[in-house]
């Protein structure tokens, strides 16, 4: 049961007061709120303005403090001199360990008073020292350090609080500038956030303080092993707090424990948090309990660079906040109570008045969702109101038609456009108000016209609205029926369409049974309308699908609605036919089907004629042979065309000939007479000339004969004597010189190709010209093939190949008639000058005029071959004896002298000839007479060029055995042939042993134990030297881990060649080796670098020799004495020690420049702080003078010789120290 | 991780009797104590070993205490009069435990950063100081030497067997303890002592500042995780010794002391130190505290 409509609507009236006094209840929270929150704002801001200016206050407090460090330990002469030492690459190692020294103790004073950190940099940002982390240093740190960057780049004091690799501080920046205005770097002395903590706790002791760092900034920065010292803080992981355990003395105390529960409430507030995050001050409360109320207060700390690198927050109990909270309160509920008593007497006075809009509103919802347009007229026949459907249909908004005459306005009886096109005519009286005036209903099609001017077709439905017996107005219905006349057209377009078109259609029902064919239909299968009607389609079919095809055909027609594809049917008179056939499904609204509809085109002769050009084409695709080409082309043609004769003619204009190529004759005329034939251009030069000047083809038949025949008489030859009835000539591959001509002949008239068949002709044609065409230029290109193989192409002479396979020719010849040949290797001097200068083509050129020349001087049988780029090769063939066949070398070296003269230049290039003579006392091959030949122009190039030279066979032999040796040396090192032998280094005062040097030796298996002097120079220079040093290393530090097993530690030195030294991976090669042998320690091993090695790129060598150093081992000078003994190579050097060359040590006895070289090599040393080892010590009497100049280590025969490493062990042991 | 594996379920079924037979004994059960190796900071070293700790309550299923010692000395003090149950040690202080308290038993070699199980000591100078031993050997002239501590592998036992080997006899060496290995090196490095003793890794990030490498030992074992067997019981131990030997790669990742892993101990690498505490014996008392 419903309930009355009074209560609903009083309830509903009750409903929306309540609504009106909540939101005028809110709207007085929100005013009182609003006041409260600022009144909050204002103490906030009030403490978050105290923080920010004690802050300020503290960092200038600090400054002072530090600018007094700055003048004591930095701008003092000591500090200045080191720092301008460091300017300098090779001293800055040493400048920075003396600075580190001098002012250690000042840093002890600076951190006893709270310093953290004291870093100097280099101007280029790169740290030069940290004395609170000394063994990190030259990193660049411009990147990461805003601070580093401005006071190297404006030069002017920086400061600000900033984060760093080792840890965060308030830094304090000076550049450093000497008293010549230099740059030398900067310095930073960096004071823990605990110092300025103790500061700000002074000036606001209520408050907790905390740093917070920024997370990713911070991370980004520190050096890994850093990383550990921060933690997240526990309110947010954005923000690392510094130190949380205290690991560092100088880290802030912890915060008072009340504080932890509100950093736990600030991680529940994820706004607050984000707030924190965008780095501008900040203000808010937090409550720790329901008690107390505390104001947080975070500022931005910001480092020189002006970025964030993090938030000071401090946090205070603040007891204002309660007292706000508690005068919000009872302003709040006083205002509440107000409002209710208002809501009250505002209900009862507005219940009542929703009444009259209800039954308003229910009239207007009619009328709008009515599906016709509707407007109400008065009695005056102007529009009171007209529905949405109406304005949308007319295109008049509401207000557009109240008021207005709907005859007026918008209606469109034909009467009424009659009469006012009339001249003088009065527009005849509205049907419609006539109708209505009557009291009768009006319902009638008619048109209406839309605001735009259009027209559309109406279905006026209107009746009058009678008050007491008196006509007050209408309400008139009217419907579009525009669209609806429309389809009526479409469907009768639609028969038209299907009547006419060319192509067969079939209307099935959804049983298939045939509804409707047109007359396309007709005319292909010979079936009458009336005779297919009602039945199955299936009567068209030919038998030669098996079932499964239309059982195919209907399944796809099932689920997908349509079926296209190629078909054979049969007509009624029982021939076969192909068609292309589109079945397609037509779906009721229901989505069942109503019926099928079967277009189809009758595609036999196209289908015939595909099946002969695919014929066609398969045959040629694959032949190569002109005649199976056109017997193709000519057989499938003719079959297609049923043709009686099928030939191929070619043309030829050279020849003023017309020739048969192919024919071919249809089986059914067995005596008919071959055409085949070669005649005179003349006989058909009327229709040959036709087709050559309108490129097209030609028809004639014996009763309609083509102008062009009849012109020259040949179509009496044709029509008449040979009885051709009708003919069609088609001429393909047309060129200047002539043309192919495609000759089809019936003897019976036929009518002219159709479009169909002359393209199938054009086709066949087609690909009768591309086979043809292919095997014209596959011959042409094998030509040019062979041509590119044997000879050069800008020259023409022949080329590598030829010249190698005509001397072996040669060379045969010259054997079997016992005479004597030559071969000459020419290579023209300042060739490539003349490239350079004038360019290729001028190069070119001059080669080609070179060839020229020297081809003059050849005789008969000689050859003259290019071998590539300026060289040439001569055979002579039969020569006499080698003085006597001198003068054809010279006259070689004229020819290619002569001036050549291009474009006004007069160019001159000369050339170097190298010969040798065949038959030679060894045997010999064609490859080695030529080598033979170039090696002997090298010489000749060698010794000034512009001449001849004789191979010589001593010398020749020499190379070989050098690249025998090598390849023996190879060998002997994969065989394992080779040893290292010890000698021993000792300190010459007390003998006592103090390394050894590692020699290599050769095990020869037949010559026995080898030095190094009988094979390393057959290695010079070779990258088989550093394979064989590679070895050596590593042989070593297999026999110091070897000995350190047994107790014996003995570092051992092996010498490293130049070309080792400079191998790119030399270090990592080094490095790779010492960790294969972890017993033996990087300091056994040193190694011996030859002086004039070292000096080869004394910067790449320092370089290498520094990486050297770093991976722990020690280095010598070998040699020494015998390079340019520079000082300032010596003192860039990083080497240990210095080995004089034994050449000055073995005379030093009576030679006294040898002795003199020797002071000065020992003084040197020393001045150089370098150890200083002699070699080549052979008696007791150089080790005491050794010992008398200062030298006392020694290496020697008076010592030791080399010796394998089993006996060092019991040397060492059996060994007396004692003054050697 | 198979083995992992078994080796904590052999842990389980080890300590389940005791755990099962009533829950008033398990739970009165004392607690065991681990005693991390001191270093100068107690927070840090807390940190370093909590989770260790952590796992090896786990491991053991029992409660475990960390107590922290002042220095090296309080702690052998405490091991040896049976305060402490499980504890990490350098190889010469686990030399000296054990003679007072032969029932401690090394479970595992902690591994360094690379890898390896032993690591070496050097001694070092500045690199415009001594370039090489021998220059000093064989003769008496006073030699300053600073050193880490007393107790410490690479103090005086590893720098005075080093100077031994190069013919340097200490009688005229004046050596001092300094603490750590860094303060060592950068001791040397201010020109406050000749030579300095440490461990290598250390050594070598100071090279770059002029530190020099004069002398390496041979291969010294590394720290060591040692246990009181007759607290733990043999089967306990050996069944713990197992899961250490084995844990896997994500428990390694949770640690920070013992973070590289763990190795099997390997008793023939203490002959070389206990034959250089035996050398070095004879000249501690003239090191300077």
């Amino acid at each position: 049961m419903t309930k009355a409509p009074a209560v609903l609507r009083r309830r509903r009236w009750g409903w929306a007061l309540a609504s009106a006094w909540l939101l005028a209840a809110l709207m007085a929270l929100g005013l009182f709120w609003v006041e409260h929150a600022k009144s909050v704002q204002a103490l906030l801001e009030r403490n978050l303005s105290t923080l920010a200016i004690s802050w300020q206050a503290i960092q200038a407090l600090q400054r002072n403090t530090v600018v007094t460090y700055f003048e004591e330990y930095v701008e003092q002469p000591r500090t200045m001199a080191l720092l301008q030492a460091a300017q300098d690459p090779a001293q800055i190692d040493a400048a920075r360990l003396q600075l580190f020294r001098h002012l250690s103790p000042a840093y002890a004073r600076m951190v006893e008073r709270g310093l953290r950190q004291f870093h100097f940099h280099r101007p280029n940002g790169d740290s030069f020292l940290r004395f609170h982390h000394p063994a990190r240093f030259g990193d660049n740190l411009l990147a990461v350090r805003a601070s580093i960057r401005i006071a190297n780049t404006e030069l002017e004091p920086v400061f600000g609080f900033e984060v760093g690799r080792v840890v965060s501080g308030y830094r304090s920046l000076f550049p450093i500038i000497d008293e010549q205005g230099r740059h030398l770097g900067s310095v930073e002395f960096s004071l823990p956030f605990k110092a300025l903590l103790e500061e700000l706790q002074a000036l606001m002791p209520r408050h907790a303080f905390q740093l917070l760092l920024h997370q990713q900034r911070q991370r980004d920065i520190l050096f890994d092993e850093q990383q550990g010292l921060y933690a997240a803080w526990p309110a947010s992981a954005a923000f690392l707090i510094e130190d949380p355990h205290r690991l560092r003395a100088d880290s802030p105390p912890p915060l008072p424990a009340a504080i932890e529960p509100l950093i736990a409430r600030l991680g529940e507030r994820p706004a607050l948090i984000e707030r924190l995050r965008q780095g501008q001050p900040q203000a808010f409360r937090l409550r720790a309990d329901h008690r107390h109320h505390y104001a947080v207060l975070a500022i931005p700390v910001r480092d020189p660079g002006d970025a964030e690198v993090g938030m000071l927050v401090a946090y205070v109990a603040e007891p204002g906040l309660s007292a706000l909270d508690r005068a919000l309160l009872v302003r709040v509920s006083g205002t509440w109570l107000a409002l209710l008593v208002v809501a009250l007497v505002l209900f009862f006075l507005l219940r009542a008045l929703d009444e009259k809009l209800s039954e308003r509103h229910r009239l207007k919802v009619i009328a709008d969702t009515l599906g016709q347009g509707l407007y109400l007229t008065d009695a005056e026949h102007r529009i009171v109101t007209a529905n949405p459907y109406a304005q949308d249909l007319l295109g008049y908004s509401d207000r557009d038609l109240v008021g207005q005459s709907p005859h007026e306005l918008f209606h469109h009886h034909e009467n009424k456009e009659s009469a006012g096109m009339a001249v003088g005519g009065t527009e005849p009286p509205c049907p419609i108000i006539q109708k209505l005036r009557a009291g009768q209903e009006y319902r009638k099609e008619t048109a209406f016209r839309r605001a735009d001017g259009d027209c559309f077709e109406v279905l006026v439905v209107a009746r009058p609205l009678m008050q007491n017996g008196s006509f007050a107005g209408a309400v008139t219905l009217f419907e579009n029926i525009h669209e609806r006349k429309q389809a009526e057209a479409r469907l009768q377009l639609a028969a038209s369409v299907f009547e006419h078109t060319h192509e067969g259609i079939v209307i099935t029902d959804a049983q298939a049974k045939i509804i409707d064919v047109n007359a396309a239909f007709t005319r292909i299968t010979g079936y009458p309308r009336e005779d297919v009607l009602g039945r199955n389609p299936h009567l068209l079919n030919s038998g030669r699908h098996p079932k499964a095809f239309y059982q195919q055909m209907w399944q796809i027609l099932q689920t997908q609605g349509r079926w296209s594809g190629e078909i054979w049917n049969r007509r009624q008179n029982g021939a076969e036919y192909a068609e292309l056939l589109t079945i397609s499904t037509v779906y009721d609204a229901a989505g069942q089907i109503q019926r099928y509809i079967a277009v189809f085109l009758d595609i036999s002769a196209q289908k015939k004629h595909r099946q002969a050009i695919d014929a066609i084409a398969q045959t040629i695709a694959a032949e190569y042979n002109v005649e199976s080409i056109l017997a193709t082309t000519c057989k499938h043609l003719g079959e297609a065309l049923g043709a009686d004769r099928a030939l191929v003619y070619e043309i030829d204009f050279k020849q003023q000939l017309i020739i048969g190529l192919h024919e071919w004759l249809n089986p059914a005329h067995p005596n008919m007479p071959s055409s085949i034939g070669r005649y005179p251009l003349a006989t058909f030069r009327s229709g040959v000339t036709y087709m050559r000047q309108q490129r097209t083809w030609l028809v004639s038949h014996a009763n309609a004969i083509h102008p062009a025949l009849s012109a020259d008489g040949s179509a009496a030859i044709l029509h008449e004597q040979m009885h051709i009835g009708s003919l069609f000539w088609y001429p393909f591959s047309v060129r200047e010189d002539g043309y192919h001509l495609l000759v089809f002949n019936w003897l019976t008239t036929q009518p002219v190709p159709d479009e169909n068949q002359l393209g199938f002709i054009t086709s066949a044609a087609g690909l009768a010209e591309l086979a043809l065409n292919k095997i014209r230029m596959l011959e042409q290109h094998q030509q040019q093939l062979q041509q590119i193989a044997h000879f050069d192409t800008l020259t023409g002479l022949p080329n590598r190949v030829l010249l190698i396979d005509r001397l072996r020719q040669a060379m045969a010849q010259t054997s079997r008639r016992g005479e004597r040949m030559a071969v000459v290797y020419l290579d023209l001097d300042g060739f490539k000058a003349v490239n350079d200068t004038h360019g290729h083509e001028v190069g070119d050129r001059l080669l080609v005029g070179v060839a020229k020349r020297l081809t003059g001087v050849l005789r008969e049988g000689d050859l003259l071959a290019r071998l590539g780029g300026d060289e040439f090769a001569v055979v002579f063939m039969d020569v006499p004896p080698l003085e006597a066949s001198l003068p054809l070398l010279q006259q070689l070296l004229l020819a290619a002298a002569e001036p050549h003269h291009e474009q006004g230049l007069q160019l001159q290039v000369s050339a170097s000839l190298g010969a040798c003579l065949y038959p030679q006392t060894e045997p010999v091959d064609a490859d080695q007479l030529l080598r033979q030949a170039d090696q002997a122009m090298y010489q000749a190039k060698l010794t000034g060029k512009n001449r001849y030279h004789l191979f010589d066979d001593a010398y020749d032999r020499q190379l070989r055995e050098r690249h025998e040796g090598r390849e023996c040396i190879r060998h002997a090192l994969a065989r394992q042939e080779f040893v290292l032998y010890y000698q021993p280094k000792v300190d010459m005062r007390d003998g006592r042993v103090i390394g050894a040097e590692a020699l290599i030796r050769w095990q020869h298996p037949e010559r026995g134990v080898l030095p190094p002097g009988v094979f390393l120079p057959l290695i010079a220079n070779d990258p088989l030297i550093v394979a064989l040093g590679d070895w050596v290393i590593e042989a070593a530090l297999a026999q110091v881990s070897a000995w350190r097993a047994t107790g014996l530690v003995l570092p051992v030195s092996v010498n490293v060649d130049a070309l080792q030294l400079a191998q790119a991976d030399f270090i990592a090669k080094l490095s790779a080796a010492l960790a294969r042998y972890p017993q033996a320690h990087p300091s056994d091993l040193e190694l011996e670098v030859l002086e004039t090695s070292a000096l080869e790129d004394i910067v790449a060598v320092t370089k290498t020799l520094r990486a050297v150093q770093a991976l722990g081992l020690s280095l010598a000078l070998d040699d020494f004495g015998t390079g340019y003994s520079s000082l300032s190579y010596l003192k860039r050097l990083p080497v240990e020690t210095i080995k004089i060359d034994q050449s000055f040590v073995r005379d030093m006895l009576d030679d006294p420049d040898d002795l003199a070289i020797l002071e000065g090599i020992i003084s040197l040393a020393a001045a150089f702080r370098r150890q200083v080892l002699a070699e080549g010590v052979e008696t007791a009497a150089h080790s005491k003078r050794l010992l008398q100049l200062g030298c006392s280590l020694g290496q020697g025969y008076a010592i030791a010789r080399p010796m394998p490493a089993d006996d060092i062990s019991s040397w060492c042991a059996t060994r007396r120290v004692g003054p050697a | 991780m198979a083995r992992f594996a078994r080796a904590v379920t052999a842990l389980c079924f080890i300590l389940l009797p005791s755990a099962g037979s009533s829950a008033t004994e398990s739970t009165a059960e004392p607690a065991l104590v681990y005693a991390p190796l001191p270093l100068e900071n107690p927070s840090l070293t807390q940190a370093r070993n909590q989770p260790l700790a952590d796992l090896l309550a786990q491991l053991l299923q029992r409660p475990l205490e960390m107590r922290l010692y002042p220095d090296h000395a309080a702690l052998l003090d405490a091991i040896t009069g049976g305060a402490v149950d499980l504890t990490e040690l350098g190889p010469l202080p686990f030399l000296l435990a054990r003679e007072s308290m032969p029932h401690l038993q090394a479970l595992a070699t902690f591994r360094e950063a690379d890898g390896r199980t032993d690591y070496r000591c050097v001694l070092v100078a500045p690199v415009d100081g001594m370039r090489a031993l021998f220059q000093v050997a064989g003769h008496e002239q006073p030699l300053t030497l600073a050193l880490t501590r007393r107790e410490s592998t690479c103090g005086p036992t590893a720098s005075f067997w080093l100077l031994a080997e190069h013919g340097i006899i200490p009688t005229a060496v004046q050596a001092t303890y300094q603490g750590g290995h860094d303060e060592v090196a950068l001791a040397v490095l201010r020109e406050s002592f000749m030579l300095g003793g440490a461990k290598e890794t250390l050594a070598l990030n100071f090279h770059g500042l002029g530190l020099r490498v004069l002398a390496a030992s041979e291969p010294v074992p590394g720290f060591v995780l040692a246990a009181n067997t007759e607290r733990l019981g043999v089967e306990t131990f050996d069944a713990l010794q197992a899961a250490l030997l084995a844990l896997p790669e994500d428990q390694l990742a949770l640690l920070q002391n013992g973070r590289h892993g763990f190795a099997a101990f390997e008793r023939r690498l203490f002959e070389r130190i206990e034959a250089m505490r035996a050398f070095a014996a004879d000249w501690l008392d003239q090191v300077a505290p």
